[in-house]
């Protein structure tokens, strides 16, 4: 970590993957719970490593500017990060592409769960889980939209990016797993 | 599925795959043993004629997800969460009275409507200096219920509280 952890190439890959990001959620905003924010930011965990925490929030800073500031904006400092290193560290473990699919489906799926976690300090166990329920027919629909897009758009999509950025496992001549390394 | 390269057996993806289903089989089934029956209680079904309790399941399924707590005089607290479509703190109020187990009364007055009474609950600020006091998200409310939207993921929560310096 002597070097720069950012290179002036990061800051320019980061900005591209944020807009991505942002301009993919806007199109699909009017469908409820049909999004590919978390296809790409698996995407970006198995190409970018887990340098796309920072795009996460980044996004999750540009979101907050448009809409303002809400009990939402906590969800996203953690369920976005913990979808990239999750899938970071699948990747690592050379699973195969259809593990990633099926991580979408059960993040989809679990997504109301993970979120509900701020309402158990906003109003207790019992409105947290009451949250939940209540939003349980979108987590499913969320499920099967995330599954279908990843299987896909998961495979080519990765492989795209792979093309444009590399991986972060076997970055180059060196084996380690090296996410910084960048080929 | 032609992904796998190593092993070549389909088990893992069948698996993994009936997993998920049976994931959101559960899921379902929570939701469905939870949901709020819409003419559940006889006292509804007097003020209620057939669409409202059409309404009210509507009210479920809305695009907005809150939740809304209401603290008595005595402390007592009762929660209730759902989803609404409702742009407006009162509309939603409205919905969740056709529920059943919420009720409300209030004065429109200049600053629009007034919220006196909650779940039966009087706050006469004349006699004792007592209001219900409005958070949203955990912050003193700015608004008043007709004005205050209602969006995503809001927490409202009212609150019975006496002024001290009166």
């Amino acid at each position: 970590m002597s070097k720069a952890i950012f290179t002036v190439k990061d800051i320019a890959t980061i900005g591209v993957m944020v807009a991505l990001t942002e301009a993919v959620k806007w199109a699909l905003q009017s469908i409820p719970n049909v999004e590919m924010v978390t296809l790409l930011f698996m995407v970006f965990a198995v190409t970018y490593g887990l340098k796309s925490c920072i795009v996460a929030l980044i996004f999750t800073g540009v979101e907050t500017l448009i809409w303002g500031p809400h009990i939402w904006v906590l969800m996203y400092l953690y369920i976005w990060p913990l979808l990239i290193v999750t899938a970071y560290i699948m990747g690592k473990r050379k699973l195969p592409d259809w593990c990633f699919v099926f991580l979408g489906g059960f993040y989809g799926l679990f997504f109301g769960m993970i979120c509900a976690i701020p309402y158990l300090f906003f109003g207790g166990l019992k409105v947290a889980v009451a949250w939940w329920i209540a939003g349980i027919p979108f987590d499913i629909m969320h499920c099967i939209s995330n599954t279908v897009l990843a299987l896909v758009l998961f495979k080519p999509l990765r492989k795209a990016m792979t093309m444009i950025i590399g991986s972060p496992y076997k970055g180059g001549q060196d084996e380690n797993n090296r996410y910084t390394e960048q080929g | 599925m032609k992904t796998n390269k190593r092993g070549g057996s389909k088990l893992p993806v069948i698996i993994t795959a009936a997993a998920l289903i049976v994931a959101a089989g559960v899921f379902a089934l929570v939701y469905f043993l939870n949901k709020p029956k819409p003419d559940a209680t006889a006292k509804d079904a007097t003020f209620a004629t057939a669409t409202t309790s059409t309404d009210a399941s509507q009210a479920q399924k809305g695009a907005k997800a809150y939740t809304l707590t209401v603290v008595g005089k005595d402390g007592s607290s009762k929660d209730y969460a759902g989803r609404t479509d409702a742009a407006y703190l009162k509309d939603l109020m409205d919905d969740m009275t056709k529920n059943g187990d919420f009720t409300y009364v209030g004065e429109e007055g200049q600053y629009g409507l007034f919220v006196t009474t909650i779940n039966g609950v009087k706050a006469d600020f004349n006699t004792d200096a007592s209001y219900w006091a409005i958070y949203v998200n955990g912050e003193y409310g700015s608004y008043g219920v007709s004005e205050q939207p209602v969006n995503d993921g809001d927490s409202f929560k009212f609150v019975y509280e006496t002024s001290e310096g009166q």
